[in-house]
């Protein structure tokens, strides 16, 4: 017995706060406060599920799980309480804890509690966190001959009612015609965990259980899911063929066979009679499973179905009826065995199989002689199980007949499936082409002719494998280049791009019959008259040949050992003139590709034109380093008037109308600048159309440039007007391919950089005030994140001066935020992580900041970055730091707030806690008060030192 | 313009990061006063301001209104903490005059209408009566979210001054509840000059009391209470 004034302290103590209260239930060991607890309005009032947004949250009950511990010294205390709050309790743990106590009553408890538990499970839907507690329970009631009690137990848990969807059929998508209240992971575990000690209590009770709720879970189906299941579980042992293993019916199959042939042995045909005993297809597969198993137990039962036309003629039952056929047949009476041979001879066809042969085949069996070879394959089909049993006639006109349909392939399965690799395959690998002389090569590929079946090896796996070898002895193909005008596109198409990787690799060779062969290509009319191209397979004509020219010219006009000589300037800018006004893209293959699912960007890399232009800018940046190398004047596009012309003409968009091509100019804006500063100024108001109809040419080329490249100082004074533009004009209401490439993100790093880098200021009306006035909030943060990200990752190069203006950015973004009263709701504050973890930023400036975001918002998120840095900071700014740790813990509500950096925290704290000061040492003594109060126990031991 | 808490918060944080020292004083505080002082002050200077005012007064005996001054600043700190704990109910302080007078016009005019009061009400629900239901149907709802009951909003301010944040079991919330009301019906009784017979040494008493309650939900000390929770159990266990 506690004596009044150690329960009076206990409670005042544990009344204080919830970590108190949870403590105090967690700790307790005796039964013996339960009844002073319970004076005191304890084990009353379990929490309530609390609903947050789509979700419900099932809080703890400290007091019942209390009771759960000493329920086996309390049982008729707990039990009371348990009947008495546990039928109107709607939260599931609460249930659980119940359980729990009751698995540790004695049997009679035990039972009480179970069909109290059993009553509240029937009135609801879904139980969750239930099924260990329930597997415990039902368990410690079966192991003390309390079966039926846990039957019901489980009966209710295990029950399927229909779902929504009443009355129908099944559903082919997999999902199941009922509703169960746990989910299928759940079901099978209780099937695993429960089954065996039920069976040891009463395997029949058990067996006959498990069988009425699989035909119960049928019929909440309401349709003929029985009949139908076999296409779900094709064989009741275990096998390949069985698909969606984890389907309630399917786990009630194997629990069920697997019962009744632990009983077959000693009481076979008991269970036989209660499997039979429903009225299931399903059941009577496991029936007949059984019977070839044992097939001495209940042979007259076995006779009788062998002699049953329905059960003979069922396509449900088939698989289990041909086992049992091939395995058992010859056990048989003979009587029984010839009742079979007269079924398997009628000379008969199912019902309806006419309509089906004629709809399939578009034959009437009744006219063309079809129907006696189809009466003689079903016979066929049916003696096929048996025909190692057959003997004199019926053995000959078996072979005879076998001779024609020869064997058959899996005639246990009415459907068997199987899956194959399916993909280009070719006839020759590459290791094989490397091998070959050129000129064979080039036979090959003219006598090689594809199949056309759906497994076989295509003209597109052959060209993979010859690109492969080119790429590898690049040098021996371009050598012999002219010998592949007469080749199929398909494969001319592969030389080229094994050439083009051979390039990136930088593998040498020589270029001139190599653009003799891509000057031949684009010389030839796109379309090839009466090509007939296996789809997907072989290239429908010249313009995928064309395309792999532009890509091959811009890899080969690149920087690199592989470069193209310069000396065949006019033969490259031959084959760049045509490709450059290829018609692909048309206006309408844009539409269409690049609508939704493509910006213009990633459409200018998968077009003819597109890639030419790629080819064609780099084909003037390989001019101008020839010119550099040779110490001529820079003329700008003055030296290479073929460039200036095509790229002013394609800014008329009456003659390329692309925004795929549009975004070539975007993309290497800055190299057009340093190519020619003139012509880029006086054209950029073509580049970049500012009038509103053509705003897409404008966000086609604009956006490229922001997301392919970085800020340059020396094209900034030439670009400040467009900044200025689009620091105007957010593209809010851009198409999704403009969006595709984060204009808004992008604009802010640009923008930041060139503050940083002292080309742009803050004061008002200026860029950066305008992009964080104008842009939108994700925006604004972003950039702010950028920054902080910069001075994370590149901070320790950084000069000071930009570390001191990014700071006054800082300063002059949230004394805006504060006059304008949003800063406790805005999200620019969240991006100063970054900044605070970067570790070059001084540790007083950082922690005011922190301390004064923390200070204006109601939650923080306390993020690892920023906790691994207060170690740093505490033995440096004790005080401070500690203010501001403290500020972020007591802000953050995170429900796994620390568990990341719970370490760095630890290591903090512990470094205070030494202090030789004692306001530091009061101060983290008062952090860890709050973690604990937090429910972070652990941070206990800091306390015992 | 009339100055709202709101805006006197704003004020506050802009300050805050200005001057945190504590106002120059002849009262000094110390252990207990002094702790519950610096948490109020990280709230809101107004807090503290008016924490420190109440036991400036009740140093004060020479002046014969020392207790019911005290106490009337404490009714006041007791009555603004809820909004500076970030507590939702921040509409309390507005006035529930308008919102009748809102009502009132539709309401004379149903019960003008002959057709449905004649002494007593009977007839269909016309326009106008329909108009008058639906005003009702929002008044309601707007006297349920901004005019709390007390305790409702005790048992907020309760919660929100828990660290933990999770919801305390809800006979520990009234226990806590009841404790509060009785501090505060205490302060605004003796700044009203309701309770009779009170000493300093009562109200002293019922300073310590209210400081206890303040300190044990903003500044925790959880793991001395866990020593102590666990002789508890130890004591109770081995009886």
């Amino acid at each position: 017995m506690i004596s009044k004034k150690v329960i009076e302290n206990a409670l005042a103590l544990l009344a204080k706060r919830t970590t108190n209260y949870e403590y105090f239930f967690s700790q307790l060991k005796s039964p013996d406060w339960i009844a002073p607890l319970k004076e005191n309005g304890y084990f009353e009032t379990p929490p309530e599920p609390e609903k947050d947004g789509d979700h419900v949250r099932f809080p703890f009950w400290p007091e019942s799980q209390y009771l759960a511990r000493v329920a086996s010294l309390a049982p008729d205390e707990v039990l009371e309480i348990a009947l008495l709050v546990g039928p109107k309790a709607a939260n599931f743990r609460v249930h659980a804890d119940f359980n729990e106590a009751a698995a540790r009553m004695p049997p009679e408890h035990a039972s009480k509690w179970a069909r109290s538990e059993t009553k509240w499970i029937q009135s609801q839907r879904f139980v969750y966190y239930l099924s260990d507690s329930l597997i415990i329970l039902a368990n410690h009631l079966s192991r003390n001959s309390k079966v039926s009690e846990a039957l019901g137990l489980l009966g209710a848990v295990l029950a399927a009612t229909p779902t929504e969807k009443d009355g129908e059929r099944i559903d082919y998508t997999g999902r199941p015609p009922y509703a169960t209240r746990i989910d299928s992971y759940d079901y099978g575990k209780v099937l695993t965990d429960c089954v065996p000690h039920l069976m040891e209590g009463d395997g029949e009770k058990t067996i006959q259980f498990l069988c009425r709720l699989l035909v119960n879970t049928f019929r909440a189906g309401k349709g003929n899911e029985d009949e139908l299941f076999m296409i779900w579980r094709p064989a009741i042992e275990e096998s390949e063929q069985n698909r969606n293993g984890d389907r309630i019916e399917s786990l009630l199959v194997t629990a069920i066979r697997d019962t009744s042939e632990q009983l077959m042995p000693h009481s076979g045909e008991a269970v036989l009679s209660i499997v039979e005993g429903f009225d299931s297809p399903t059941l009577l597969r496991i029936s007949l499973y059984l019977r070839t198993k044992y097939p001495g137990v209940d042979r007259k039962g076995t006779e009788k179905h062998l002699a049953d036309e329905k059960v003979l003629t069922s396509h449900a039952l088939h698989h289990e009826l041909y086992r049992l056929l091939e395995t058992t047949f010859g056990e048989y009476d003979k009587s029984a065995q010839d009742k079979y041979i007269e079924f398997a001879g009628k000379e008969d066809l199912p019902q309806g199989y006419a309509e089906w042969f004629a709809k399939t085949y578009g034959k009437d069996l009744t006219t063309d002689g079809e129907s006696s070879r189809q009466k003689r394959h079903m016979r066929y089909r049916r003696l096929y199980p048996v025909r190692k049993y057959l003997t004199g006639e019926m053995k000959t006109e078996f072979d005879t007949m076998m001779a024609e349909f020869k064997e058959l392939e899996h005639p246990d399965f009415e459907c068997y499936t199987s899956s194959v690799w399916c993909g280009p395959t070719s006839p020759r690998d590459s290791k094989s082409i490397d091998s070959m002389s050129i000129a064979e090569i080039v036979s090959f590929l003219h006598d090689w002719k594809p199949r056309g079946d759906i497994f076989d090896e295509t003209p597109e796996g052959l060209g993979r494998q010859l690109a492969e070898s080119v790429k590898n002895t690049p040098e021996r193909f371009a050598d012999s280049a002219e010998s592949f005008t007469s080749v199929d596109p398909t494969y001319l198409r592969a030389v080229l791009h094994g050439l083009r990787e051979s390039v990136q690799n930088n593998k040498e060779f020589r270029w001139e019959k190599v653009l003799a062969l891509c000057n031949w290509v684009v010389s030839q009319p796109t379309k090839i008259e009466g090509r007939k191209a296996i789809p997907h397979e072989m290239d429908p004509d010249w313009q995928w040949t064309r395309r792999e020219i532009g890509s091959l010219l811009e890899v080969g006009l690149k920087k690199c050992s592989a470069e193209i000589p310069v000396l065949h300037r006019s033969e490259v800018w031959k084959i760049l003139e045509v490709l450059s006004e290829d018609s692909d893209p048309t206006p309408d293959y844009e539409e269409t590709y690049g609508c939704s699912n493509m910006d213009p960007a990633t459409l200018s890399i998968n077009t003819t034109r597109g890639t030419a232009f790629h080819a064609v800018v780099q084909y003037a940046l390989w001019v101008r380093r020839d010119e550099e190398r040779n110490k001529k004047r820079e003329l700008g596009f003055g030296s290479m008037p073929e460039v200036r012309s095509c790229l002013e003409r394609h800014l008329d968009t009456a003659i390329d109308p692309s925004f795929a091509v549009r975004s070539v100019y975007g993309q290497y804006l800055p190299w057009l600048i340093m190519l020619d500063e003139n012509w880029c100024h006086s054209h950029i108001g073509q580049m970049l159309p500012k009038q509103e109809e053509r705003r897409s040419y404008y966000l086609a080329a604009w956006c490229t440039f922001l997301s392919f490249c970085r800020p340059y100082k020396n094209v900034f004074r030439v670009l400040l007007p467009e900044y200025e533009f689009a620091i105007d004009n957010p593209p809010d209401n851009a198409k999704v391919i403009f969006r595709l490439l984060k204009p808004a993100e992008k604009i802010g790093e640009h923008i930041m950089l060139y503050y940083l880098w002292g080309m742009l200021d803050i004061s008002r009306d200026s860029i950066v005030d305008g992009l964080f006035t104008k842009y939108d909030e994700e925006s604004r943060r972003h950039a702010l994140e950028f920054v902080g990200r910069c001075l994370h990752f590149e901070g320790s190069k950084m000069p000071e001066v930009e570390k001191d203006r990014a700071k006054e950015l800082w300063d002059w973004r949230m004394r805006k935020l504060t006059e304008s009263g949003v800063l406790a709701e805005s999200k620019e504050p969240d991006s100063f992580d970054w900044w605070f973890s970067s570790n070059v930023l001084d540790g007083e400036w950082v922690l005011d900041r922190m301390i004064h975001v923390a200070k204006s918002r109601k939650s923080v998120k306390l993020d690892y970055k920023v906790a691994e840095r207060f170690p740093l900071l505490v033995v440096e700014l004790p005080t401070k730091s500690l203010e501001c740790l403290g500020l972020l813990i007591k802000r953050d509500n995170q429900e796994w707030g620390f568990h990341d950096y719970k370490g760095s925290i630890k290591n903090t704290l512990q470094l205070a806690l030494d202090s030789p000061d004692s306001t530091v040492r009061e101060k983290a003594r008062e952090i860890v008060d709050v973690l604990g109060a937090k429910g972070n126990l652990e941070f206990r031991k800091l306390t015992k030192k | 313009m009339q100055r709202t808490a709101r805006m006197l918060r704003d004020r506050d944080i802009r300050e805050m990061a200005i001057d945190t020292t504590p106002p120059q004083t002849v009262l000094s505080l110390t252990g207990q006063s002094k702790a519950l002082y610096d948490i109020l002050l990280s709230k809101s200077p107004l807090l503290a301001d008016m924490y420190y005012g109440a036991l400036c007064s009740l140093a004060n005996p020479s002046n014969p209104e020392y207790l019911c001054q005290s106490a009337h600043s404490l009714r006041e700190l007791a009555e603004k903490l809820p909004e500076f704990i970030d507590v939702e109910f921040t509409a309390r302080k507005e006035n529930l005059r308008p919102r009748v007078n809102q009502l009132l016009p539709v309401w004379e005019k149903v019960r003008r209408k002959k057709e449905t009061y004649h002494g007593n009400w009977s007839g269909t629900i016309d326009n106008c009566l329909t108009k008058y239901l639906c005003k009702s149907e929002a008044f309601f709802e707007w006297f349920r979210l901004n005019l709390p009951a007390r305790n409702a909003e005790a048992a907020e301010m309760i919660a929100k001054m828990d660290v933990a944040q999770r919801k305390l079991p809800v006979q520990i919330l009234e226990l806590r509840v009841r404790e509060w009301d009785s501090i505060r019906d205490f302060f605004v009784g003796v700044s009203h000059h309701r309770l009779s017979g009170v000493t300093e040494a009562v109200m002293k008493n019922w300073v310590d009391v209210l400081e206890t309650f303040l300190l044990d939900k903003l500044s925790p000390k959880t793991f001395a209470e866990m020593d102590e929770i666990d002789a508890a159990i130890m004591e109770g266990e081995n009886q």
